[in-house]
């Protein structure tokens, strides 16, 4: 019987020093902090100095993804660029690993540490671009970070191909223009990184 | 006894003379999953077994012949998911040896830390959930989530998912090990003997559970050897084969650590050599700290990863036993196939033998000693 008292001693003891130091946490009420880099859902990124999505509708996320739940329709604005007609995650699909932040050469995804999903009908886990939009904080853009380092990154952040989105949505009053020649150098620059990225995603 | 009772739900579906065949699974809470076991009873006792699997089946192998070689990452995460690092590491070798890649030091042994991380973890879940089907209703199973629970806030902080975690690829891991997952893996080490012998202290001399597993489900060395039985599984029947050993993969040449094994191949002997590989991790995660140089994670690689044609195997010591997987290439993106030799399919093919001769009760004890996780064994 000796070592079934010596079990039964094991959880005796636990059971004093969890009265005043217990290993669980009351969880809706008290949330245990999450790590930098936490994979929740995608999210869309604005700028916030001026309010523009950086997304400038490349697919390659959508091309990266394993489970195909980004969807994307796009049209050629006036000057030539992409414009986002709809950018939709079906959150009830996702499989939360990284590759489309990963992929993303412009910094427009990242993944916000939200894993309370859940809802109470199906059409509400597809996640429309309004509904993804977070801003470029530095929080949110450090999880970025971490999300996509160890792939190669080029680095830039174009100003965005529906520049009016934040404010249609209302999370901001007023959308500076961007100066005109900045512009218009970012329009190059969108036009041609993705041509070759995009070669790459396949 | 509770466990009989769980068996009487699923309801006898026919008799023949003085025996009778039972449906066990494929709901059924001790089968670790969506696992059917047709049992033919003479009273309480096992007379014929027959297993049948495919619940769970979501055609990984077919699936990745569709995706890029980086989405099929994602699914070697679904296969054991409760060694994603694990089964992570075999696909990225297989890619490694087919494309000559060469992995920097530093991913070498970060990998090696998060494969014996992942080691415990999964040997954790396999006894606390061995206990739970003798019959010690999860008081085991609540200390070993305890620790295992800080292996996968590691596990968080250093790839950001709990449990699918995408970690290991071809050409290294994905991101770095944070400072504060090091200093996290080094209090974990520090404190794990002390929580095995915790383990061990309550079942490993308790007279009910020695009682419920000494001498149930023994498996011969000869007939673990002709059902290729590997792991824990073939270790405790008395075959010192460990494949980290055997032909030592990565760098797993540079650390001392001892191949356990036992002689009896019954169900205590096979949770004895969980918890003597578990402190043989701790051992093997001690010594990779040590060394952890700096430098880069991942090799050098282009956007687009192409190998030629060819085609390469790659095995490992996966927390079941020994895990392969062949990868044939066309020179497109995609692989033209994929192979998984998964050791909880081949480790249950062993199960029928095993059982012919037991109590029902026993049935739950044995196939909770091979520890199967669904996930691998239908892929």
């Amino acid at each position: 019987m000796s070592g079934i008292a010596g079990g039964m001693w094991t959880t005796l003891k636990h059971f004093f020093t969890s009265l005043t130091q217990p290993v669980t946490v009351q969880y809706p009420e008290q949330r245990l902090p999450l790590s930098v880099g936490f994979r929740g859902l995608p999210r869309l990124v604005y700028d916030l100095k001026n309010g523009d999505a950086r997304c400038v509708a490349c697919a390659i996320c959508a091309s990266a993804c394993p489970v195909g739940v980004i969807h994307m329709d796009t049209h050629r604005g006036e000057d030539g660029r992409k414009l986002l007609d709809r950018f939709d995650i079906e959150a009830g699909g996702c499989i939360y690993c990284g590759l489309c932040v990963e992929a993303c050469p412009f910094d427009a995804l990242t993944m916000t540490s939200g894993f309370e999903l859940a809802s109470y009908n199906r059409a509400d886990l597809l996640w429309p671009k309004e509904r993804l939009l977070v801003p470029g904080t530095a929080e949110n853009d450090q999880n970025m970070h971490w999300i996509m380092s160890g792939v190669e990154k080029m680095g830039k952040t174009p100003p965005s191909a529906w520049p009016h989105a934040a404010q249609d949505i209302g999370v901001m009053d007023e959308v500076p223009e961007p100066p005109a020649e900045e512009a218009a150098s970012a329009a190059d620059e969108a036009e041609k990184v993705p041509a070759g990225a995009g070669s790459a995603a396949e | 006894m509770a466990l009989a009772t769980s068996l009487n739900a699923s309801e006898v579906i026919s008799r023949e003379g003085s025996l009778i065949t039972i449906n066990m699974g494929p709901q059924h809470p001790s089968t670790h999953g969506v696992f059917r076991l047709i049992l033919t009873l003479d009273g309480e006792t096992v007379v014929a077994a027959r297993p049948v699997m495919g619940y769970l089946h979501r055609s990984v192998e077919k699936l990745s012949e569709s995706r890029t070689y980086l989405q099929d990452v994602v699914f070697t995460d679904r296969l054991d998911y409760l060694a994603a690092m694990s089964t992570n590491l075999p696909y990225a070798m297989a890619l490694e040896k087919l494309a000559g890649i060469e992995v920097p030091e530093r991913a070498q042994y970060i990998r090696v830390i998060m494969c014996e991380l992942q080691r415990i973890a999964s040997h954790m879940v396999a006894i606390g959930t061995f206990a739970a089907d003798v019959g010690t209703f999860f008081t085991p199973l609540l200390y070993t989530f305890r620790e295992r629970e800080r292996i996968l806030d590691i596990f968080e902080m250093c790839c950001g998912a709990r449990l699918t975690l995408t970690y290991i690829r071809y050409g290294g891991v994905s991101r770095d090990v944070p400072e504060d997952g090091v200093e996290a893996i080094r209090r974990f080490v520090e404190i794990m003997p002390d929580k095995i012998d915790e383990y061990e202290r309550l079942l490993t001399n308790n007279e009910i559970f020695i009682a419920r597993t000494r001498n149930v489900g023994i498996l011969p060395p000869e007939l673990a050897i002709a059902y290729s039985v590997t792991g824990p599984v073939l270790r405790a029947s008395g075959i010192q084969y460990d494949v980290r050993r055997a032909e030592p993969y990565g760098i797993y040449d540079r650390f001392e650590f001892d191949v356990p094994v036992r002689y009896n191949g019954d169900a205590y002997d096979r949770y004895l050599i969980r918890v003597a590989e578990m402190r043989q991790s701790v051992r093997i995660i001690e010594q990779a700290l040590r060394d952890l140089p700096p430098g880069e994670i991942k090799a050098k690689l282009p956007r687009l990863f192409r190998p030629a044609r060819g085609s390469a195997y790659a095995r490992t010591e996966s927390p079941k036993g020994e895990l392969g997987f062949y990868v044939q290439a066309d020179g497109k993106v995609e692989p033209y196939r994929l192979h998984i030799r998964p050791p909880s399919f081949i480790n249950l093919t062993a199960l029928a033998p095993l059982l012919i001769g037991h109590k029902v009760a026993d049935v739950v004890v044995i196939l909770g000693s091979i520890d199967i996780v669904m996930g691998e064994v239908d892929r």
